[in-house]
């Protein structure tokens, strides 16, 4: 028998072998002394192995007189491994420091977040809060919440605050008190009207009325005076102007269209793909998704800001989608322009009540312009 | 389904908890047939140890040499002292 060769696994050369019969391969290493280890076959005519390295000259005869292919891949000796520490130390340092300055950063206050202000002012609050010494960069245990809500609590307009930390953040939430109803003053100068219309209705509180229903009003046009008529002399006496007044307007629309459209269906195929970024440095390769044609989706999440920590993630979902050819019917196109154009018009409309009249016009052997009148009795002047 | 699926079967075993581990047959002390190798870690004339992921099996003897070398399977001849998990 020839001599134990028990092979150490920690270093040596790594080496890539092309060639078939490995069996032979491996049994005439042994047979001469060479002591291999973490031997991987990935394949029939492939296989890795590690050689001690005071055995690759012999193994690269070995292999040469064999007639195999081989590539020295890596090389692992106590003294590359030593140099691949101190490369990496300096990372480790990096990590190491890193986690203790979070770590101490965590028990400080770094971001002070008030919502639910609109009365008072947020600058205010902030101002306020710094006065009593909580700011940026105090620690955390030194914050008495039921004495915090209190000091907010103090300031007009306030009705109720909570507060909360969210990783490194103070979350001040505020609550304010609801003002009654103030009607809003009388219109010194007069009421105009908003847009062309023919008037229906005025209803003047206040002033005198400049129009009459049936009356064609332009854009601008004053519709009640700010004055009254003395009933002794027929003179004008200055009166703040407060009323209403209804017209019909009406409103073109216009829509070009083809019935013969490319559209582009999603074929139910995606792939998710994750960026991440820190200091708004990309961090890793690009990655790619393999469709040809393709609809994106994406969102950018800022899932640590709580915590302190710069890195962004954006999430792109890829869609594969497909062309198809799409003969559209004309009546249905028409409705469907149709239904467009006074959607939002009859949410504007008084009652909802609208008026609609269509022209359709053929531009090509495809192609159509629809117009859609739309009528509707509205709200033009308001004061 | 291979042999050992079939004994498995038989025997009642979970197979899909044992399909990610090995299996291993000493011919009368002459040979060891090993099914499930991820890597062979060691070779000399008298210790063979192979990973099998999460075990590893030693197998000890003289004259150790390896007869086939697949990629899940591989077959040592020699005379086979010892096979043992370590």
């Amino acid at each position: 028998m020839k001599t134990e060769n028990k092979a150490k696994t920690r270093y040596g050369t790594r080496i890539l072998i092309e060639g078939f019969n490995q069996t032979r391969l491996l049994n005439t290493l042994r047979g001469e002394g060479v002591a291999c280890s973490c031997i991987d076959k990935l394949s029939p005519a492939k296989i890795y192995i590690t050689v001690a390295q005071k055995d690759c000259n012999k193994t690269f005869a070995i292999l040469k007189k064999l007639c195999y292919t081989y590539t020295v891949t890596a090389s692992v000796s106590p003294r590359s491994f030593g140099r691949y520490l101190i490369a990496k130390a300096a990372l480790l340092a990096c990590i190491a420091l890193f986690t203790v300055l979070y770590a101490f950063s965590y028990r400080f206050i770094w971001r002070i977040e008030i919502t639910g202000a609109e009365k008072v002012e947020t600058a205010a609050i902030e101002r306020l809060l710094a006065e009593n010494g909580i700011k940026r960069g105090t620690a955390k245990s030194g914050i008495n919440f039921t004495a915090l809500r209190s000091l907010v609590n103090a300031q007009d307009d306030v009705l109720e605050t909570s507060v909360s930390f969210s990783g490194v953040t103070l979350k001040i939430e505020v609550t304010e008190t609801i003002d009654a109803y103030t009607p809003p003053p009388p219109a010194v100068n007069g009421i105009f009207s908003r847009c062309d219309a023919v008037v229906t209705r005025i209803n003047a509180e206040s002033g005198t009325p400049l129009v009459q229903p049936g009356s064609r009003v332009f854009s601008g046009a004053k519709l009640i005076g700010a004055y009254r008529i003395s009933a002794q002399d027929q003179t004008e006496i200055p009166v703040g102007a407060v009323g209403t007044v209804y017209g019909t307007v009406t409103f073109t629309d216009s829509f070009a269209f083809s019935l013969n459209q490319t559209v582009h269906v999603r074929t139910g195929k995606k792939r998710r793909r994750t960026e991440y970024t820190l200091f708004g440095l990309k961090i890793g390769a690009k990655e790619r998704h393999g469709f040809a044609a393709y609809e994106t989706e994406t969102r950018e999440i800022y899932a640590f800001q709580n915590w302190f920590i710069p890195l962004k993630m954006r999430q792109t979902v890829y869609y594969q989608v497909s062309e198809s050819r799409i003969k559209y019917d004309l009546a249905e196109r028409t409705q469907y322009f149709t239904d467009t154009a006074t959607a939002n018009r009859s949410i504007q409309a008084i009652g909802g009540e609208l008026t609609v009249q269509t022209k359709l016009e053929q531009i090509s052997q495809d192609g159509y312009i629809l117009h859609v009148f739309t009528q509707a009795e509205m709200l033009i002047a308001q004061n | 389904m291979s042999f050992y699926q079939e004994i498995g079967n038989i025997l009642g075993l979970d197979w899909a908890h044992i399909a990610g581990g090995y299996s291993l047959v000493n011919y009368n002390g002459e040979a060891v047939y090993i099914e499930g190798v991820k890597k062979l870690l060691v070779i000399s004339d008298t210790e063979i140890i192979v990973d099998t992921g999460k075990p590893r099996i030693r197998v000890s003897g003289e004259g150790l040499a390896i007869f086939s070398l697949e990629e899940k399977t591989m077959v040592v001849k020699g005379t086979i002292n010892r096979t043992e998990e370590v």
